[in-house]
């Protein structure tokens, strides 16, 4: 039997747990990882929080050693940009003409973030996507400048309270009418805009930015509908999208997202992707989504890897992330926006809470919790066997108005 | 140091000694103590979720063995202190390593 030829394309937290475990079920084959990054495979979570923040080191978030790759016999190609996969001849082509060939491809390219898309001097803003990215700005933020953030979603709300941290002046812009204005129910929404506030952190609603302008005094201002915000610093947090580009030129169904089955399976049947990229299915209703959250890119490898070695694993793990903003932990897991109703259960040994999404029949589609992990650790089981909530949990909860 | 009544099975509590924070959990028939700490953030341990004999941290959701402190995987990476416990009639106490062979035995 011929010598089994696994290539991932993309080394991010996703591809990288994918060589590991590929491994792990192969001595002998043949595993190549391919990156765009000029770096090892490195973790995000902490590059806007500890990272900013000076307690965690570029060094740190790296999550392996190229000794690790040497000992395990993965190839592992820095700075390699695939530009053509061809399905019929199982290949894929780099830039600089470099080609791989492969028996079983695995697609973990993640996303990007998207770029502000108004008039005047775009090139301003900072992202805080990359680690040369969170480098950049954090070498900007050490002179304490006064800063605008655009995006009052995840992103922007930790680098704003690392700013704030950092005695920076700060001023978050948001279009919709709450942060984090996607799936967080708005008691959370309106906490986090107080919490925020409490610490210092200018936080307005409502205001579409529509351009970036040079004022007289050299500094730039982003300019919204009804006012401007002149600053020394902009950054831009206003989402992500998915790498697609070498899967759809390529025939595979995309969708915003690689479409997968559970069994992380392209609509070829010998590519397979996972991580941020995907399109799957989740929850009892095997609803389709694109989850952007460090968990899909820790555990969704673990069952591409198992199904690309012959096994049959399926990827049911409730989409969950968290976020770390001045002392309050946050947690999202489920579809927190689905269900019949919300109720909230409070922790009876702290100030944590949770808003829990239920059906009529109180079954649970998903929660947030405010310093309240515990509620997450227990609420994933119950998604995960589509089971009802405990009932010492239930005795506790009271109804909320649903907004 | 603490009523072995008070700690059913399957459950963990959480005390200061001194400076150290300290967790203990009875499962498996017996008692073990780690230190309250997560490794990986600032997170009490005991706040979290006790499944079987492992840990779930109430932060990030890292997991832990609890009878041998052994981090479970991402995102934890670094093991638990361990503390050697022993039930001494209904008393369960834990013995840490400042007072080496003298277990702290008041009842809490």
């Amino acid at each position: 039997m011929s010598m089994q030829r696994y290539l991932i394309i993309g080394a991010g937290l996703a591809g990288h747990t994918a060589a590991l475990e590929l491994r792990q079920k192969s001595a002998s084959a043949s595993i190549t990882l391919l990156g765009e990054e000029l770096h090892l495979p490195y973790d995000r979570p902490p590059l806007t929080k500890g990272f900013l923040l000076d307690r965690v080191m570029a060094d740190d978030v790296m999550l392996a050693k190229s000794s690790t790759y040497r000992e395990m016999e993965i190839d592992f190609r820095p700075g390699c940009h695939v530009i053509r996969l061809d399905r019929e001849a199982k290949t894929v082509v780099a830039r600089n003409g470099d080609t791989f060939a492969y028996d079983k491809l695995l697609l973990t390219t993640g996303s990007r973030a998207r770029k502000v898309e108004f008039a005047g001097d775009a090139t301003a803003p900072f992202y805080l996507r990359t680690l040369d990215d969170c480098i950049a700005l954090k070498t900007a933020i050490a002179r304490s400048p006064e800063i605008c953030v655009i995006g009052g979603g995840f992103i922007g709300l930790e680098l704003a309270a690392a700013a704030r941290l950092h005695g920076c002046k700060v001023t978050v812009v948001e279009a919709g009418d709450q942060v984090l204005s996607r799936g967080m129910p708005r008691k959370v929404s309106d906490f986090i805009s107080e919490l925020h506030k409490k610490n210092g952190v200018d936080i307005v609603l409502n205001q579409s930015p529509v351009s970036i302008k040079l004022t007289d005094d050299g500094r730039r201002a982003v300019v919204t509908k009804d006012r401007e915000f002149a600053v020394d610093l902009i950054v831009a947090g206003v989402g992500v999208i998915p790498n697609t580009k070498l899967a759809r030129a390529a025939g595979l169904e995309t969708d915003d997202g690689i479409v997968i089955d559970a069994h992380c399976q392209t609509s070829d049947p010998n590519i397979f992707a996972a991580g941020e990229v995907t399109r799957h299915p989740t929850g009892a209703g095997g609803k389709m989504r694109r989850i952007e959250s460090w968990r899909i890119a820790a555990r969704q490898p673990v069952v591409a890897a198992d199904c690309m070695t012959g096994g049959n694993s399926e990827y049911d793990d409730p989409p969950w992330l968290w976020s770390d903003q001045f002392d309050v932990n946050v947690q999202l897991i489920g579809d927190p926006l689905g269900g019949d109703q919300q109720v909230i259960h409070k922790s009876d040994r702290s100030n944590g809470w949770t808003v829990i999404s239920v059906f009529q029949d109180m079954r649970p589609c998903g929660a947030v919790a405010i310093d309240n992990g515990r509620d997450i650790s227990i609420l994933r089981r119950v998604l995960q066997s589509n089971g009802h909530l405990p009932d010492k949990m239930l005795k506790k909860c009271e109804p909320m108005t649903l907004n | 140091m603490l009523d072995a009544d008070e700690l059913g099975d399957g459950e963990m509590a959480g005390f200061e000694i001194g400076d150290r924070q300290i967790a203990v959990y009875h499962v498996e028939g017996g008692y073990f103590a780690t230190e309250n700490i997560c490794t990986h953030a600032f997170a009490v341990l005991s706040d979290g979720w006790l499944d079987g004999n492992t840990v779930e941290c109430p932060l990030h959701g890292g997991c832990f063995n609890v009878c041998t402190g052994k981090a479970l995987g991402d995102p934890v990476e670094v093991d638990l202190q361990t503390f050697k416990t022993r039930v001494s009639g209904n008393v369960v106490e834990v013995c840490l390593p400042s007072e080496a062979n003298s277990a702290s035995g008041a009842r809490g």
